[in-house]
Formats: C-alpha cells, structure tokens, sequence
C-alpha cells in the first residue's frame, strides 16, 4: 500500500437557520479532537491533520450573487483515500452521520447503513491542490522518528557526560566512527533497530504520486503517437489539422491570459481596513507555540475569467506540485470551491498567524507566486500582469485581506502540534541516515542533523 | 527618497542618535491626571525635544513618547486612535500579545514592576539624557519641578548607564550592530552598503515594501491641521510623519545565575567564556565568533577600530552550518544577516531579514557585578555568590525604535528570539533573552482559556546547543537569565504631531 500524502476535501452545502447549531456542535469537538467521542480521530491513523469549519453565507456587495454557508472537512492522509474514508465510516461513522445532518441534500436514510455512508464520503469529495512538506510519511513515521531522535540525543548526551571519545575527540575517521557507533547504539536496542532498515520510496508511491505528471506525460505521448502513425499512413489533412490545433490552442490560452491580465485594469474592491475584533478573534485562535492552523474562504473577484483563470491556476500548480516549495508549511491546500466562485484555502504552518502572513511577502519572488494565487480573491490588493504589485506593493491590505477572509476553525486536530515541517524532516534525514553506509564526508554532514 | 526630503528638525532625536556622549540618562513613566495641564505641559515641552538636526546643546538632551492610553487621556478622537496600528492600541500585555512574546511564566505581566495589567496606567515615557548622571538627574528634577504642576503624576522614574567599554551586563559588548538609515545616518554599520529606507524607522517615509507603514493620520487636509498631507491620501493629515513607535521592556538580568551555571559546565574559566560566547555570538569584547571561532583574537588597543570590522559578517558564506556561530545563538537569532534556515539562497533571506530590523536605543541599569566587568572577576564573583544574586538589581532598558511594532519588533521576538522550533531546533529559545517555557496560553491564568478550549500546550525550551566536532553539545536546565519585569508600547510623535496632539 502506497503512503502517498493527500487532502481528502468535503465540502457541503448547510442551512443557514442550521449554522450555528453546527458551529457549536463542531466546537464541542474541537475540546479534543483526539479522543472526543463523536469524530475521535486518534483512531484513524491515516488523519496527520483534520480542519472542520463552518463558513457562512457570503457575498461581494449586497447586490451580488449569495454564495451558500459551507461545512468544510478537510483532512491531510497517508495512504489511499479509500482506507481513510474507511476509516472514518468504522471509527466515527455516527460522529459523521450526527454532522452531515446539519447539512442540505442530505438523505438520512442513504447514509444509514456503512456502505451507505462510505459510498457518500467518497462520491462527495471535491478535487483540491494540495501541498505537503512532507511526502510519503505516515502517521506512525512522524511519531516513531521523533521518539528515535530522542533517544539518540539522550544517548549522545549520555556518553559525552561519561567522556566517551567517540563522542568527544575528532580524529582520523570521527565522523564514520562515531555514526557507526550510533548505529551500533540503534541496532541494540529493541524500540529502535527498525531504523536501521533501509526505507524505500517504492514503485507505488513513485507512481501514485506522480499520477498527474504521468497522464499528462501519456496523454502528450499517445498524441505524438498517433501523429506519426497518421503520418505514416498518410492521413489526409493531418498537418492542416495540426495547423488549426495549434492555432485554436494558442488563441484560447493567449485569450484567458489576456482577459485575466485586462480584468486586473478593472477597478477591483480592495479592502481598505479591518475591525480590530476581527485581528483579536483570529489571534487568540492561534496561539500554538510551534506551529498553528489558518482557514480562508472568500469570493473570487468581479469577471467570470477569474473563476476559469483560478481553476486553470490550480490545476497548474497541481500538475507542477514537485516545484512548489513553502518552506514554513506541513501541509496546505486550496480549493476552488462552489464552482469556482470561492477561494478556499488551509494550511498547517509554523509561527502564528502574523508571521506567518509575513513570511508570504518578505521576498518579492515569493509575493509574485502570492500574487497569482490569491490575487484572484476578492478584496485583495490590485495586481498587475497578475504577478506584480498587489502584495508586494501593499502588504498593509494584503494582511487585512487575509485576516479578513479567516475563519475560526471549530475543530483542529493535529498530533504534532509541537513539530515544525523541518522538525520533521531532520528527524526523516536522521532516520536514512542510520541504514547503510557511508563516506567519512557524508557522515560529517549526517552528523550535523543532531 | 533623499536626505533633503527627510524633516531632520521635525524628528526626535533618539532616532539619529544614541547619545553616546551623554552617558547619564533618567526614563520617567509618566501619568496624566488632568488633561487639559498635561496639553499645555507638552505644548510647551515640544519646543525643547531634541531633534535630529542639531547635536544636543548644554550637555543635556529630552525626548517624549506617548502610549495609547496617554493619547485617549489627552482626549485625541477616537476616530484618530483608531487609525494606530492594532498591536499599539492592544499594547503589550494584551492577553494573546504576551503570548507571542513569551512573556508567559516568569515573564507573565501579572508579576511586571509596571506596565503590568493590574499596574498605574503608562501614559507617557520621558527620556532625559545628561553628560553624566549628575546632569541628568539635574534635568530631570527640573522637569518634574514643572510636570508635576501641571497634573502630571510620576509613576516610576529610573536610570540608565553605560557599562565600561560599551558592556552590557553580562561583560559582552552591546550596541556593536546597528543598522544604517538613508537620510538619518547612512554610514556605519553592517547595511552601510546599502541603508534601510527610512520609513523602517520613521513614520511618513517609505519602506523597505516601498509604501509606508501604519501611521496614524486625522481626517482633515494638512491645512486645517497644521500638519504634513498623508502621502497615501492627501484628504487627510499625516499625524505619524517624522514619529516612530517606541519599543520599551524593562529586562532584569540575574548575572551572578549566568556565570555560575555556565562555569558549572566547564572545566575552567576559558571553557566557560567560550560557552558563554557561543551563547551570544560574540565574545566579550564584540568580536564576532564568525570571525574568530576559536578565540578572540582582540588587540584590546585597537578593539574601537575592530568594533567596525567585526560587524562586517554574514553567515550565508562563512559559517552556513552554525560551526561558528551556534544558529541559536542571541546574535543569530535576533539578527539572521544572510542566512535563513528556510531559505535556499541568500539574496533572498537578506530581503526578507532586511523587513525585521530595529534600531536599539537601550541603556544598562544597576551596578555591575564587579566594577572593571573583568569577565574573569565576573565568573569568580558568581562562583563565590553560588549563582544567588547579591542583591542588586541590574538589567536593560531596552528601548527599540521601528516604524512597525508588529512586522519588526514582534516578529523578532515571537519567531526568532522565543521560537522553540527556529533553524530546525525543538527545545529551545534564545539563551540570553528567550523564556525557558513557551506556552499557548496564561500560564499564571491557565483556566482563561483564550485559546482553542483544549488542555494547556506547554514547551519546554531549557536546552541550548551548538554545533561541533565531533557532534554538537547541549546543555540542559539552563536557567531564565533574563526576565521582562515591565514593559509597553510608546508613540514617538514629531515635534508637529506633538504639538498638534496638545492642543
């Protein structure tokens, strides 16, 4: 089974008269989202993060379009999202049922049974971009990986006390010396020998992973394919039809970039200032030492092209997820959700909130990336050619923005509140580090990890 | 934006310079009783605030800062107060804002000696400067002789000092790395290549964003007011243009407890410099380990030359692994220079680094351990006093001057100096200033549940370590050295804004 990382995003729609009810149902969860009764998520062991968050009705001006108050769950797995809806279905499966009954289009009796319930969770998931720092790793990975760097610092702490000079001296070979020592030290010890196995990505996860890339990378191929054997056979009009292909293509991409970039010349809403209740509300909810929990979901901005324009965008990123890069985030997602006329997004990150938003638009290359995705929210400030300006000129909206667009998050579970993503990734690289072998400058450099 | 744009004579002083020559200094925490006497006290104390374009005369020199409920008593609208950056009108011991600094546990502002929640309201701090303590405290007495007739009460008033050789109390040298500023003083420093935009530190100029930070402006055109048009929108006036907003924590530093724990650890008094240094960053006279890893190789003759030079580092190229300079260490952490744990290349961690600089202007208090801050005095001292303090209280005035409380001043504090988890470490913060625990609440409070309503998140952070061969030390139970015993958020006005706000 692969342990290829996911979002499993369920979005649905819920009465207005419903919302509150909902919003305190959520919140009693949220006392412990561990061992709560009713969604008890320390028992489905493919959940690493879980945000359950109401969101309420919402529009641009008062003569807009209502876009519908919205229950979110949005999960972060390890595994296949089959096993984690399984999960959810023999673990919380009433707790589940209790909260999709606040929800419209909801048929009671459809989802009485197990497979009742199953069938729904995995046929009303929604499609989402989503980014991990820390691929492939499950739930018991993160949890055993920091226990092991534990021990190993106590023992290093240990045998330097005791004046050990491997751990003490540097001469000859120290470094190869002193890893085998260590993985000596590993390989004793029952709760740690695993570690000295060699871990492999393996085919399944490769391949689950880069599933995208991989039908993209078929479909271009059967394409070329198809053409040199048109070619072959001589099929008549082929270079014409090419010809049009490439003509109708172009324009059509050319056409949504220019109408993005001419949408940016309208005279967008931005916001100007934001209530001081509202900084306080979304700052005593993120309070975490070490790392905390952000929700947004806003409109889109005025012009249908922005809906095509940020669904294409997601759909890019998501293709091109090995070249994103979000240095302070374990994981985050963003969704186009009511048919692309919100922009949703939630991210476990390190820091609280005001940092974190810091963090986006420090460095102008960043701000340009910030720039195209949530650019396409509505109140965001104006950008131009879709990239330049708004948050790197303005970072002043840009932060009201994005503390205006928040929303408490009723139930937050996350097992490793108190690890960041290079926490854990320095655990991860500490780990290979004890299988196999080495050279005496790979060990110098393995070493610093401790 | 050039020099000539930058209003020199319309700036308070501070902001150029440190008053180095003035080496005696009295910080008065002010209380306004009638508000009406305390204009007029202010009208007139305006016309003799030093200012930036002339060098302090007379051996003497007066700065003022307001906070925002010393605004509200001066009966500034409230529409006007509410155009401050939220983190000033909150203040700094705000239930979530204690938070983020860490001023959890011993730092909780339920114990400050002011500015504490259940403290005499702050609403001004004077700043009084002399060439020597005499002086100053001779300036300050006049002052007090005409506040204190015009329904101003003092609330505290203490003094400041300089240590021999530019020491802090801990016997390191203080105050070496200080950032260049276009128009206010360019020269010197480690960005003398290339000075912050004054509006970094200054309200009404631009950024290092390019635009302006949040400033408090009045809803009238500059020529109803008296004051400068608000760059952004000239409808109103610009009431922030030439202030800046002024940090003050009040940090008590047990010397004797730093010493002895740290010549507990090793095996003479050399090894005992050299943790202390890795703690730092900087050896005791300010060379910065970067540039002499081993030992420092000061000539103490020429150490004022050095003082420049060992400024001139970064980290990106000479010591990207901390093998130098520890990663956690209070030089590092409060200043990353080049280098950013999360950043791949170094032109980007200089451009984000460069968005959460400050410009200290603190003072040491208190007697220092020993009189000639001989670091070999100061371990025996501490050895003798077995880490118990003798008595005497000493520690900073640190005093932080910046043009955005939250993006500069909190930052540094919440993500660098108590950060737990910074540069890919678990359990620690900065061993100088940081808390030993971090927590996601009121600590002394713990059933305000301001939080999400889940069981307390304490984080140990009593560890510091430092890279080495042939694998890093740590050490464990470090104390608190330092502990925030007052502290507030100020408004330093222009000499117009100052004027305008008393009448």
């Amino acid at each position: 089974m692969h342990t290829v990382q996911s979002g499993y995003s369920l979005t649905l729609e819920v009465d207005e008269d419903k919302l509150e009810a909902l919003s305190n149902w959520l919140t009693d969860i949220g006392k412990d989202p561990a061992n709560n009764s009713r969604i008890p998520f320390s028992k489905c062991k493919s959940t690493l993060y879980c945000s359950i968050v109401t969101v309420p009705v919402q529009q641009r001006t008062e003569k807009s379009k209502k876009l519908p108050a919205m229950l979110m769950f949005l999960s972060s797995i390890s595994g296949p999202q089959k096993v984690h809806i399984q999960e959810l279905v023999e673990h919380a499966g009433d707790g589940m049922r209790e909260m999709l009954s606040f929800c419209k289009g909801v048929d009671a009796g459809k989802i009485a049974s197990d497979k009742g319930l199953y069938n729904f969770l995995n046929r009303k998931k929604v499609s989402d971009t989503f980014y991990t720092g820390i691929q492939y790793m499950t739930y018991d990975d993160i949890d055993r990986e920091n226990q092991l760097r534990d021990k190993l610092e106590a023992h290093i702490d240990q045998q330097q006390s005791s004046g050990n000079p491997a751990y003490t001296e540097s001469s000859g070979n120290w470094a190869t010396n002193l890893r085998n020592e260590l993985v000596n030290y590993v390989a004793s010890n029952q709760d740690t020998n695993w570690a000295t196995k060699k871990w492999k990505k393996g085919f399944a996860n490769a391949w689950v992973n880069n599933i995208t890339l991989i039908r993209t990378f078929i479909f271009i191929l059967c394409i070329g394919l198809i053409t040199l054997a048109a070619r072959h056979f001589e099929v008549p009009y082929l270079d014409e039809l090419w010809h049009y292909f490439w003509k109708v293509a172009g324009i059509g991409v050319g056409l949504i970039l220019l109408l993005l970039i001419l949408n940016d010349f309208r005279n967008h809403y931005v916001i100007k200032g934001l209530k001081l209740e509202k900084f306080k509300e979304v700052n005593a909810h993120q309070t975490n030492p070490v790392i905390n929990e952000v929700t947004l979901a806003g409109p889109l901005r005025v012009g249908w092209i922005r809906r095509i324009g940020f669904y294409l965008i997601l759909k890019l990123a998501k293709l091109l997820k090995f070249a994103l890069k979000i240095p302070t985030v374990v994981c985050a997602r963003w969704i186009p959700m009511n048919s692309s006329q919100r922009l949703v997004f939630i991210s476990n990150f390190s820091n609280t909130s005001e940092g974190y938003v810091r963090d986006f638009i420090d460095s102008k290359s960043r701000g340009r990336k910030i720039n195209l995705i949530f650019g396409q929210g509505y109140g965001y400030p104006k950008t131009l050619l879709l990239v330049l300006k708004g948050a790197i000129d303005n970072p002043i909206p840009f932060v009201n923005d994005v503390y205006h667009n928040q929303h408490i998050t009723q139930v937050w579970y996350s097992p490793f509140k108190n690890l960041t993503v290079d926490n854990i990734k320095i655990n991860r690289q500490i780990r290979l580090g004890l299988a196999g072998n080495m050279t005496e400058t790979e060990a110098r450099e393995w070493l610093k990890l401790l | 934006m050039n020099t000539q744009n930058i209003e020199k004579g319309d700036i308070q002083g501070l902001l150029t310079r440190a008053y180095g020559k003035l080496t005696g200094a009295v910080y008065t925490l002010l209380k306004f009783d009638d508000s009406e006497k305390a204009k007029t006290y202010l009208s007139a104390l305006a016309d003799r605030l030093n200012t930036c374009d002339v060098r302090p005369g007379n051996g003497e020199a007066i700065n003022l800062a307001l906070t925002c409920r010393g605004l509200s008593h001066l009966n500034l609208s409230e529409d006007i107060i509410n155009t401050f950056p939220f983190e000033f009108i909150e203040g700094m011991n705000n239930d979530v804002r204690k938070i983020m600094l860490g001023d959890t546990g011993p730092n909780d502002p339920a114990n400050w000696v002011w500015g504490g929640n259940n403290k005499e309201d702050i609403h001004a701090l004077l700043l009084v400067f002399g060439e020597d303590q005499a002086k100053a405290n001779e300036v300050y007495q006049r002052e007090k002789d005409v506040f204190s007739s015009a329904g101003i009460s003092e609330v505290l008033s203490q003094e400041g000092c300089m240590l021999p050789e530019g020491r802090e109390h801990f016997g390191f040298r203080d105050g070496i790395s200080r950032p260049a500023i276009e128009g206010l003083h360019p020269k010197g420093g480690e960005s003398e290549n290339n000075p912050f935009k004054s509006g970094e530190f200054v309200l009404g100029y631009k950024n290092e964003y390019d635009n302006y930070s949040v400033g408090p402006r009045v809803n009238a055109p500059g020529s109803q007011t008296g004051l400068p048009s608000y760059e952004p929108d000239p409808q109103y006036s610009d009431l922030g243009k030439n202030g800046s907003f002024l940090i003050y924590r009040q940090m008590e530093q047990n010397v004797p407890q730093f010493w002895d724990y740290l010549a507990k650890q090793a095996k003479d008094n050399e090894e005992t410099i050299k943790i202390a240094s890795k703690m730092v960053g900087r050896w005791p006279s300010g060379t910065a380990l970067v540039l002499s890893p081993d030992k420092d190789t000061t000539n103490p003759d020429e150490s004022m030359k050095q003082e420049r030079v060992s400024n001139k580092f970064g980290y990106w190229n000479e010591d990207k692994d901390g093998m130098k300079c520890p990663y956690g260490s209070h030089i590092r952490r409060t200043n990353p220079r080049d280098w950013l744990y999360t950043e791949k290349k170094s032109d980007v961690a200089t451009e984000m680094v460069r968005k959460h600089a400050i410009l200290r202007r603190g003072r040491a208090y208190g007697k220092p351990l020993t009189p000639d801050m001989e670091t070999n005095n100061m371990i025996e001292k501490s050895k003798e006093l077995n880490g118990i303090n003798d008595g005497e209280k000493r520690g900073l005035h640190f005093i932080a001057l910046v043009g955005h409380i939250n993006r500069q001043f909190e930052f540094v504090q919440n993500a660098w100096v108590k950060s737990p988890n910074f540069a890919g470490m678990r359990t620690e913060t900065d061993p100088l200033i940081g808390p030993r625990e971090v927590a996601d609440r009121d600590l002394a409070h713990p059933d305000n549940h301001i939080s999400r309503p889940t069981q307390a998140n304490v984080v140990p952070c009593a560890h510091f370590t430092f890279p080495d061969k042939p694998i890093r030390k740590r050490y464990h139970n470090v104390p608190q050295f330092t502990t925030v015993i007052g502290g507030a958020y100020f408004f330093m006005p222009g000499i117009r804004a100052l004027k305008y706000i008393a009448s």
